[in-house]
């Protein structure tokens, strides 16, 4: 017993004071859920559910495709370009813009790059460098890198966490591959809605995800399909 | 005085010809100060600098220096208003540089008067004397920082979070460190582009070889291999030391410099200045007495394009600057790139964006309501709008069940159902659905650019594959004009 009374041992005081006290992390995956590196760029809502970390990584190379590659792409940078990041949409040129602005990008964050016609694949690689290090998200369709071109663009990516996002073909090692395809079209007296499907296959961890929604929908936004 | 780290800067500020321009006034400084000094730089400010240390002993100190190079320059362009400079760093000596074209006396700070001057200098002469960005000189003044003194007393460690790269550089011009030597700058592999005519083919043509067009035309895959290295290494040129040599062993050699950084063209347009004006002044000791063999770049000074800035929290911060600097290599990389920002038009066509180039607007301004997108146009494509744009159009002929091309008639109908698409190659798409024809006819006002034709949406199948396109039909030709991919 101590000099006011208190019976308690000084192992008692160590674990009382020790439960009130936050516990740390005991594993990696904790850690990862408290800093910010678990979290992904932000994307729309409906499309949350698909990514791994709930949004498109840092430094990540994506490859979408199918039907609805385009839409996808631009649908997935929309939430991020609305919270002030940069986009790049590299020889994406045929990009109808007032559509991108529909799915929610916001076109005063987007600046479209197109080599000259006479340029070299050396030159698309270094414009593509030099892109992936200021933007935080490039688009590219078809860019003409070789593949010892494309692993160094991939590391600088990574170093400067810009996350590029593949259509067409290609000469990158992706990280993950999406693929869209439209399972229904609501077509009463115009269309209206396109309904597709997204499957994430994460070639790290060989598992698939997948999310069905409207994309584009009636407002030429993304939204849930309704169950 | 320590002469040591000492810059004169000898200005023109009425000089409105740029460095790139043949003027042959340019060339008398040059070959004058040539007389003065061994190391002379020529920036894009219409200024040239050189080291005091040399000339100084030779002439038997700053002041007599100082005197004797506005006694020639006044004496060689009576006409044209210089001032001289010196101090101990390249931001200084520019401001006595300045004044001293409005006393008509050179100004020589010295080193324990720089502190004092630049306490007491306004925040503004950072746009006037140097490269940091107008919005951090603003920040400046929104915060009450009137004087350089001011920003200094704030210390380096709050510039550098609140301004990263930029700020470091304020807190060094602010203070007097930044000292650049006339030397290559360390931090970066060496990078040097050697152009030797001796190992070209074209050795046969050596009388040629001293024809500056043709030189420059020979180096000019050099440049480019010169800018790309640079390039590569995330980097940007802004001192540049071009050598030429020729088969005697006659030397030309200048320090060119550009706080926006070297291009291949702006590095061409040197070189032929340089050239031209080496080769034609045949008075100079140096002239060449033979062919030109060799033409040496050096990137002196080179500053890290990739700078950004972190917060805390590993969040990137709004650095638009970030992305101006990746459009500058983009432009290094390829001169011909198209780099466009989307502008709103409107109109009832499907294109209501023009791709408009990023050089007319300041990607700073956020405010800039020309780059979103209005609300509904009447009578343009309603949402949800195609994704891409066909540009050119693809003409296709639309079939109905008994293999009879579709029209639309006069009053907006279609003279049957649809039930084929067919592309010019041969391929052919089933129509699934279609809604339309919706007439649209734009600028009737204006007979010459009056347009009427009809939309119509179809939904098409080829075998497990679907596709929506938007058709538009006019003189009776049908052409698909956007996908909704």
């Amino acid at each position: 017993m101590g000099a006011d009374g208190n019976t308690d041992t000084d192992t008692d005081v160590l674990a009382r004071v020790f439960t009130q006290v936050p516990s740390g992390v005991s594993t990696a995956q904790q850690l990862l859920q408290r800093t910010s590196v678990s979290r992904g760029r932000s994307v729309v809502a409906p499309l949350q559910s698909l990514f791994p970390r709930g949004g498109l990584e840092p430094g990540a190379i994506y490859e979408c495709r199918g039907q609805a590659a385009a839409s996808f792409a631009c649908a997935a940078i929309a939430a991020s370009t609305q919270d002030n990041a940069w986009a790049c949409f590299f020889h994406f040129s045929s990009l109808n813009m007032h559509a991108v602005a529909d799915l929610g990008v916001a076109l005063h964050r987007v600046v479209s790059t197109t080599c000259s016609e006479r340029a070299s694949s050396s030159q698309h690689a270094h414009v593509l460098a030099a892109l992936v290090e200021g933007f935080d998200f490039v688009v590219a369709e078809a860019p003409r890198c070789t593949p010892s071109a494309a692993r160094a663009i991939a590391a600088r990516a990574q170093r400067h966490g810009s996350t590029v996002l593949l259509l067409g073909q290609h000469a990158f090692r992706t990280d993950a591959v999406i693929t869209t395809n439209v399972t229904d079209w609501t077509f009463p007296d115009r269309l209206v809605s396109r309904s597709v499907r997204a499957v994430f296959h994460d070639r790290h961890q060989h598992r698939k995800r997948e999310v069905q929604v409207l994309l584009p929908n009636s407002h030429g936004g993304v939204s849930s399909c309704a169950a | 005085m320590d002469s040591q780290s000492q810059t004169l800067v000898l200005s023109f500020p009425e000089w409105s010809h740029h460095v790139d321009v043949v003027d042959d006034g340019l060339a008398l400084v040059v070959f004058e100060l040539d007389r003065i000094t061994a190391l002379c730089e020529i920036d894009d400010r219409n200024s040239f600098l050189f080291p005091v240390r040399g000339p100084a002993r030779y002439f038997g100190g700053e002041d007599t220096l100082a005197h004797h190079v506005h006694a020639v320059i006044t004496a060689l362009l009576p006409h044209i208003r210089c001032g001289v400079g010196v101090g101990d760093s390249r931001f200084v000596a520019r401001i006595a540089a300045q004044h001293s074209s409005g006393t008509g006396s050179p100004i020589i700070v010295g080193s324990h008067e720089t502190e004092d001057l630049l306490r007491v200098l306004p925040v503004h002469v950072l746009l006037e004397y140097t490269d940091i960005p107008a919005d951090v000189v603003a920040v400046f003044q929104h915060l009450g920082l009137r004087t350089l003194g001011n920003v200094v007393d704030i210390g380096e460690t709050a510039l550098i979070d609140r301004f990263g790269i930029a700020g470091q550089h304020v807190f060094a011009i602010a203070s007097g460190q930044d000292v650049e030597l006339f030397v290559p700058s360390t931090g970066h592999v060496p990078i040097v582009q050697i152009c030797d005519f001796d190992n070209m083919a074209h050795h046969a043509l050596s009388d040629a070889m001293n024809d500056s067009s043709i030189v420059v035309a020979m180096a000019e895959e050099s440049i480019r291999q010169f800018t790309q290295e640079v390039s590569v290494q995330g980097l940007q040129c802004l001192r540049l030391r071009i050598s030429c040599e020729s088969d005697h062993g006659e030397h030309n050699e200048r320090i060119w410099c550009d706080t926006r950084g070297f291009t291949q063209k702006s590095i061409v347009e040197r070189l032929t200045w340089q050239l031209r004006h080496w080769l034609r002044n045949v008075d100079h000791h140096d002239h060449p007495t033979s062919y030109i063999t060799a033409v040496t770049f050096e990137a002196l000074e080179c500053r890290d394009l990739s700078a950004e800035a972190v917060t805390l929290w590993d969040v990137r911060s709004d650095n638009t600057e970030r992305v101006v600097r990746a459009l500058a290599r983009v432009v290094v990389a390829d001169e011909k790139a198209c780099i466009t920002v989307p502008v709103w038009r409107g109109g009832r066509d499907v294109t209501t964006f023009d791709a408009v180039d990023v050089s007319l607007f300041d990607l700073h301004n956020d405010d800039d309501g020309r780059r979103k997108a209005e609300t509904e146009w009447n009578g343009g494509v309603p949402a949800p709008r195609p994704m891409i744009l066909c540009d050119p159009v693809i003409p296709v002929v639309l079939y109905d069940e008994s293999a009879r091309p579709v029209v639309v008639t006069g009053r907006h109908e279609l003279s049957s159902a649809p039930a084929t698409v067919r592309f010019s190659d041969g391929a052919s798409w089933n129509v699934v659905m279609w809604a339309g024809p919706w007439p649209v006819e734009e600028r009737w006002w204006d007979p010459q650019s009056w347009r009427r034709h009809a939309r119509l949406q179809i939904l098409a199948s080829r075998g497990e594959d679907s596709v929506a396109w938007l058709l538009s039909v006019e003189s009776r030709q049908w052409n698909i004009v956007a996908s909704y991919h």
